[in-house]
């Protein structure tokens, strides 16, 4: 925002910056703004017709500043949708928005009106943005139940009947809530890999591209399936190619390496990663690939040199790591669902 | 370690400077849409924290 053709474009809006935990939370509620920084451009009454997440480059984000003045925003297009809800360029742009905004209810709501204006239109890419809102909402009903178990469900729970969450629903059916801890655990746990699979299943994984693949391996991992999550990302890895940012290469050798799978592939996609960004998140990430394949020594060093350009938190957890290799202690990092629904 | 940043966004957080120059409004949320009423325009928010 320093730049003075971003700041021209700014100066014809009204511009301000607010503190969501320290003056600003009222607003921040009244736009469900929960992750930050989180941009949100509102019309003169108050009501929001974009937002953008996080930072962008500063051309990007001059051309998306331009698109919402020309009034080419996610308001319009839902508006536009609603006109014509068998546009397929409208509907894809409408659910990546809802869904970007964790509302796949919303995005499925289209996606069936999508279904009753163009019946002859089945696409691979319809297909695909039905499995991204029906994994959006699955992933949510789960984490759901999971708080519920959590407070010993002090509120009922229900599950829509609409081909999501099946197996959580017949669990509640017969009677989940009432059996002990460690049962309802075992229940949640297995019906959410059954759903997982059952869900992944109905999506062709040859109509996935690009992040469409990452968000379908995220989704595996979460749901414990493992040995699809681990194809998946091996196959996001062997199309993007070089082109693959660190962070995310970081990401797809840190899942590896939490579930434990295709860990020689691992310590490759880290080292490529950490060729492009030599950063001490990415080091640590390698360095415990290494550590699990074998190659100690390689991996005290790696860390200890994370450890020395880390700063905080960071720097003494990495030395924490450090010192357990040297002495031989295992690792015992895991996959989140190994620990659902705690 | 994974990385708390997401992925796409890219960090452009040093250029952010200036907050006290006279781009920024620094009055409410409603005095910035009398202001967007009267100019014709829309006003922009950007949520933060202190992380």
């Amino acid at each position: 925002m320093s730049q003075p053709e971003v700041r021209q474009e700014l100066a014809q809006l009204v511009v301000m910056r607010v503190n969501a935990e320290r003056g600003g939370e009222e607003l921040a509620k009244r736009f469900d703004v929960s992750s930050y920084p989180t941009l949100v451009f509102a019309n003169a009454d108050g009501e929001e017709v974009e937002r953008i997440r996080g930072y962008l480059p500063p051309d990007a984000f001059l051309a998306e500043v331009r698109r919402v003045r020309a009034g080419d925003t996610f308001a319009a297009c839902l508006a536009r949708l609603e006109e014509q809800p068998g546009d397929l360029e409208t509907l894809t742009r409408a659910v990546d928005g809802l869904l970007q905004r964790s509302d796949p209810e919303g995005a499925l709501t289209r996606l069936e009106a999508f279904r009753l204006a163009a019946p002859e239109t089945s696409t691979a890419a319809c297909s695909v943005l039905l499995f991204r809102a029906r994994a959006a909402l699955q992933d949510r009903l789960y984490e759901h139940a999971a708080q519920l178990y959590d407070t010993g469900w002090k509120h009922a729970m229900e599950v829509p009947d609409c081909g999501v969450g099946v197996q959580l629903r017949a669990a509640l059916e017969q009677g989940l809530t009432e059996l002990d801890a460690a049962e309802q655990r075992r229940m949640l746990r297995e019906a959410r890999r059954q759903d997982g699979g059952a869900l992944l299943s109905e999506v062709d994984p040859g109509s996935l591209h690009g992040e469409d693949i990452l968000t379908a391996a995220r989704f595996a991992a979460a749901s414990g399936i493992y040995e699809r999550a681990t194809e998946l990302f091996e196959r996001w890895v062997d199309s993007e190619g070089a082109e693959a940012p660190p962070e995310a290469l970081n990401e797809v050798a840190w899942e590896l390496y939490l579930m434990r799978q295709a860990l020689d592939r691992g310590v490759k996609i880290a080292r490529a990663a950490l060729a492009a960004d030599d950063s001490p998140d990415i080091a640590d990430t390698l360095a415990r690939l290494l550590y699990v394949t074998g190659a100690v020594d390689e991996a005290i060093a790696v860390e200890t040199r994370a450890a020395e350009q880390a700063e905080g938190k960071a720097a003494d957890a990495f030395r924490d790591v450090a010192e357990r290799m040297k002495t031989g202690l295992p690792l015992d990092d895991q996959p989140e669902f190994e620990s659902y629904p705690e | 370690m994974r990385r708390a940043t997401p992925v796409l966004l890219m960090a452009a957080a040093a250029a952010m400077v200036g907050c006290a120059d006279r781009l920024w409004h620094r009055g409410s949320f409603e005095s910035a849409l009398e202001l967007a009423r009267s100019g014709e325009t829309m006003v922009m928010v950007e949520f933060q924290t202190d992380w």
